[in-house]
């Protein structure tokens, strides 16, 4: 416990003042006006907003296009997590081994964090376009076989596999620095009691990467919610038929395209009590974090 | 690392190579395309090597989409959002850590909840703010009846209204509006010591002093790490300059101006995008690599030094010619040694010396340069650390975090393919040896110091060894803990009779567990010998210093023609046994031991006379530090009586009790 103290309130106060203001002008107030929107709605022809109480919601909440996207989100989510995190973890254990030549390898791995989600989203509608793209040969072989402009199953593909790419990275960073941070003595004591480096991996490592792991688990899932974005965006536009509809998407479309702000608000606080019990697991168990010392 | 075999490293390369091949082919596929006509990226083989067409389509797609003034926009605004942010979250944190107020909690509480909703989240409110950003004071003041009062008052309607929309304000605040920043400041500043506030405390430093002075200076790892998280961040934003934005052309920002380069994504059916043109600019707009080494630096640099020390027994070991470089530098020259079987070897010598790396070369863990180890007749320069038969304790401990104590201590073991019941029997046997019986469920970061070292030493012994290596091992105890572990140590080398190396800094612990010691200094083995023959004939002047407390008077002089030694400013003595090397003109070093300078009286046959500087009382004897003929010296005296500072006494040294060593290679030149 910190017993050392500045003690002239008001520097605090005045040092504490921006950040406030700022906060509660872009993120209370909106949060508020979320609600209130989330509660009332607006008259076609002006005359402020009625209160209509939950009716936004049953009408959200009975939108067969809201389930579809709450389940396309979920699927994105998971895949994205699994893949990308399987895939960070591989590659963190090897570049650990730190051979000749890792620092290349690790600059070159996390280059995909710097990149923009709409630039990612437009190289890969490129890669996977149906007419020059990679699987371009499927379609001379047989013609149709691969479109993910209009087969719902290979669009969602496209924005997962894109979405995974992005995240190795910052896994990646993270598997390296906790693979990084187990003490060499650890791995050196396992290599004196006779253990060969995939069984180090699996008794010592694994374990020891748990709170890493879990960690990571929550962070990509709740981005996967709320960074999606671009890509969606610049790689399907939430289509075909509304396949990689995802719930940011939709919010969006249906508020800045549709109009429908009390129904985008809905949607909207919804999203931010998922996100917010998300993140809020995960602060509890960052608070009580296994540390072994 | 450890285990360097050619296949491991070869698929290590694989697996990486194939894994690099993946997150790289995207880029390289949009660069190939970025470089090509648009009838060759449009055929149906895609094209995977590079054309000459990179410099047409990149100006061509600079051109359609206007690139220039975006760029400069969107520099301005990712630098706003770093300064912001790095500025916001540097007094905001500070305030947080370093403040003690009423509604502290609340106000931390507030900002933290900030981080739960991502601005995509709030998307749909917080564009509404922005296109009418004043409204929230608007409301406030009319809710407080203020806008009345003013009215009333002054006649004047107050009406704020301020638009955000297509201006840097509008995109850089509510990107700033997140507490990111202030949560790795805070982490940081958390770790200031309250001695470092004190102290600036008391040297009258005000709260904005020590965080301009102090904090921000001690930061700087943090301020880059953060930086550069932002402008990537800000570098790369698309939602919220799409919707804030409908001025392109004035407030443009790059990711944004991308999707102008290919039609909706939905239309592709209809016309022919331009990919050529679109990849040009996706690889226009990227952020190069090298921008996110900080962030990694920053990331790791919380690698916690690694200790990295082994100790091994053996039946016998022989070390042969055995040198080590690193790049240029050379740590190890030319070490020979033997070690017999039962022995208990003490490598002592000052931090930096190479003593860790030797036993370190002995367990495996690090490679040789030249040389041979060979261990019970066996060179085992080629052999695994597992393959060696050493069993090693860390300075550390080492210990499993995970795993129970009776886990760690079978887990060798378990390795090795031993049947649970016959593991738990041994691993009971050995807990009981060294009193760790009633511990064998706890987890390591349930025992005290001395448990864990227990633990360590278990774990070594229960692999009945050839050799146990020990490094440092009781350097982490207290004081108490460690003059009883030693005895355990001692108590544990006669039960078992295992060839032991023990490497430490501590002559004490040095003295009182060797059989043998062995003295090294800068890569090189000075001494080898009983303790008492190392004590008593020190073989170079390195060692007569460095072993003894209080260390041996060492006076540097030369020899006369009647040999006599002179040093100083004229000091002269005799120094009997050097009939035969007393060469005229000779330098040496003489010297002696504390406690073989007497204090006497002036008609003493070799008296030498000296000034008292000042007098170290010991409790049962004291040293007296004193001068002669400018030289220093210290005397063990048992005599009482003060000794105030200028005395003058006269000093006797003891005949035999002299150290004659080279000036010129530090060597003894004298035996007696």
């Amino acid at each position: 416990m910190r017993r050392a103290y500045f003690k002239s309130s008001w520097v605090a106060a005045a040092l504490l003042a921006p950040q406030l203001l700022i906060i509660f002008v872009f993120f209370y107030w909106p949060s508020m006006q979320a609600l209130y929107w989330a509660f009332t709605l607006e008259q076609p022809w002006g005359g402020g907003n009625t209160w209509v109480g939950f009716d936004n919601f049953s009408k959200t909440l009975s939108d067969p296009y809201y389930w579809s996207s709450v389940q396309v989100s979920i699927v994105y989510a998971l895949a994205t997590t699994a893949l990308a995190m399987v895939m960070a973890m591989t590659l963190a254990v090897f570049v650990d081994r730190q051979l000749a030549g890792y620092k290349a390898y690790r600059v070159a791995l996390i280059w995909p964090y710097a990149i923009a989600a709409p630039a990612v989203g437009l190289a890969f509608r490129f890669v996977f376009n149906p007419n020059a793209g990679i699987l371009s040969y499927l379609n001379v072989v047989l013609p149709g076989l691969w479109d993910p402009t209009q087969i719902a199953w290979q669009s969602v593909l496209t924005i997962v596999i894109a979405g995974a790419w992005k995240h190795v990275a910052y896994s990646f960073i993270f598997f390296l620095a906790a693979l990084q941070s187990i003490p060499r003595s650890l791995i050196e004591a396992a290599a004196m009691d006779g253990a060969r480096p995939l069984r180090r991996m699996v008794d010592l490592q694994l374990p020891l990467l748990t709170p890493t792991i879990f960690f990571l688990l929550v962070i990509n899932i709740t981005d996967s919610f709320t960074d999606s974005f671009g890509i969606v965006d610049t790689l399907t536009g939430g289509g075909p038929f509304r396949a990689t509809d995802l719930m940011v998407y939709k919010i969006y479309s249906d508020g800045f395209r549709s109009f429908d702000y009390s129904g985008a608000a809905a949607q909207s606080i919804v999203l931010m009590l998922l996100v917010m019990a998300l993140t809020f697991v995960q602060f509890r168990y960052v608070e009580k974090r296994v540390h072994y010392t | 690392m450890i285990e360097r075999t050619p296949i491991l490293n070869i698929s290590t390369h694989v697996i990486l190579a194939v894994g690099l091949l993946l997150i790289l082919f995207p880029i390289w596929i949009a660069f190939v395309a970025a470089t090509h006509d648009l009838a060759a990226v449009n055929s149906a083989p895609v094209e995977l090597w590079p054309g000459d067409q990179l410099w047409i389509n990149l100006t061509t797609a600079w051109e359609l989409s206007d690139f220039g003034p975006k760029f400069v926009n969107t520099l301005i605004v990712a630098i706003g959002v770093v300064i912001g942010k790095v500025t916001l979250a540097c007094i905001t944190a500070f305030s947080l850590v370093f403040f003690n107020y009423r509604g502290r909690m609340l106000i931390f509480w507030l900002i933290f909840i900030t981080l739960m909703l991502p601005l995509e989240v709030r998307i749909v409110p917080t564009y509404a703010v922005a296109a009418n950003a004043l409204s929230p004071f608007q409301t406030i003041l009319d809710i407080t009846g203020i806008s009345w009062l003013v009215a009333t008052l002054s006649g004047i309607q107050i009406s704020l209204e301020w638009n955000l929309l297509n201006s840097y304000t509008g995109l850089i605040l509510p990107l700033v509006a997140t507490a990111t920043g202030t949560f790795l400041y805070r982490q940081f500043f958390l770790t200031i010591p309250d001695e470092l506030v004190e102290a600036a405390q008391m040297d009258g430093a005000g709260p904005l002093r020590f965080l301009w002075d102090t904090l921000i200076p001690l930061s700087k790892t943090n301020i880059a790490a953060l930086a550069t998280i932002m402008f990537v961040y800000a570098w790369n934003q698309y939602l919220w300059p799409l919707l804030v934005i409908t001025d392109r052309a004035n407030y443009g920002m790059v990711a944004v101006q991308l999707s102008d380069l290919v039609p909706d994504a939905l239309t592709t059916g209809g016309g022919t995008p331009n990919w050529h043109y679109a990849m040009a600019g996706t690889l226009t707009v990227m952020l190069p690599p090298h921008h996110h080494r900080h962030l990694h630096a920053a990331l790791v640099c919380a690698r916690p030094d690694q200790h990295r020390q082994v100790r091994r027994t053996m039946a016998e070991i022989e070390i042969r010619k055995v040198s080590k470089t690193y790049g240029k530098t050379q740590i190890m020259q030319g070490v020979d040694l033997a070690i017999e079987k039962g022995e208990f070897v003490v490598i002592l010598g000052p931090s930096g010396c190479g003593k860790s790396t030797l036993l370190r070369m002995i367990a495996g863990l690090e490679a040789i340069t030249s040389g041979e180890i060979a261990i019970a007749g066996t060179v085992v320069n080629q052999l695994e650390p597992r393959e060696r038969g050493c069993a090693m304790v860390f300075q550390n401990y080492a210990l499993y975090p995970h795993m129970t104590v009776s886990e760690n201590i079978g887990y060798a073991l378990k390795v090795a393919g031993v049947s649970r019941s016959e593991r738990a029997e041994r691993v009971a046997v050995t807990a009981k040896s060294v009193g760790l019986t009633d511990f064998l469920d706890r987890k390591p970061g349930q025992l005290s110091g001395g448990q864990r070292q227990r633990v360590a030493m278990a774990r070594a012994i229960i692999r009945q060894p050839r050799v146990f290596l020990f490094d440092e091992p009781l350097s982490n105890l207290d004081a108490k803990l460690r003059v009883a572990m030693r005895s355990e140590i001692r108590k544990l080398h006669r039960q078992f009779g295992v060839t032991s190396i023990f490497v430490t800094h501590d002559q004490t612990e040095a003295m009182t567990l060797a059989d043998k010691l062995i003295i090294m200094n800068a890569g090189v083995i000075e001494q080898v010998g009983r303790p008492t023959d190392v004590y008593n004939h020190p073989a170079s002047r390195f060692v007569a210093d460095f072993i003894g407390s209080p260390a041996m008077n060492l006076i540097e002089g030369e020899f006369d023609a009647d040999g006599h030694f002179v040093f100083g400013r004229g000091g002269r003595m005799q120094v009997a046994q050097l009939n035969g090397v007393r060469k005229p003109g000779l330098k040496v070093v003489v010297g002696v031991r504390p406690e073989s300078v007497r204090r006497t009286h002036s008609e003493t046959v070799g008296a030498i006379p000296a000034i008292v500087d000042f007098v170290e009382e010991l409790g049962a004897n004291r040293l007296i530090h004193a001068e002669i003929q400018g030289s220093r010296i210290v005397a063990l005296d048992t005599s009482t009586g003060d000794l105030p500072t200028g005395t003058p006494v006269h000093l006797a040294l003891a005949d035999n009790a002299l150290h004659v060593f080279s000036v010129e290679d530090g060597k003894r030149i004298q035996t007696h």
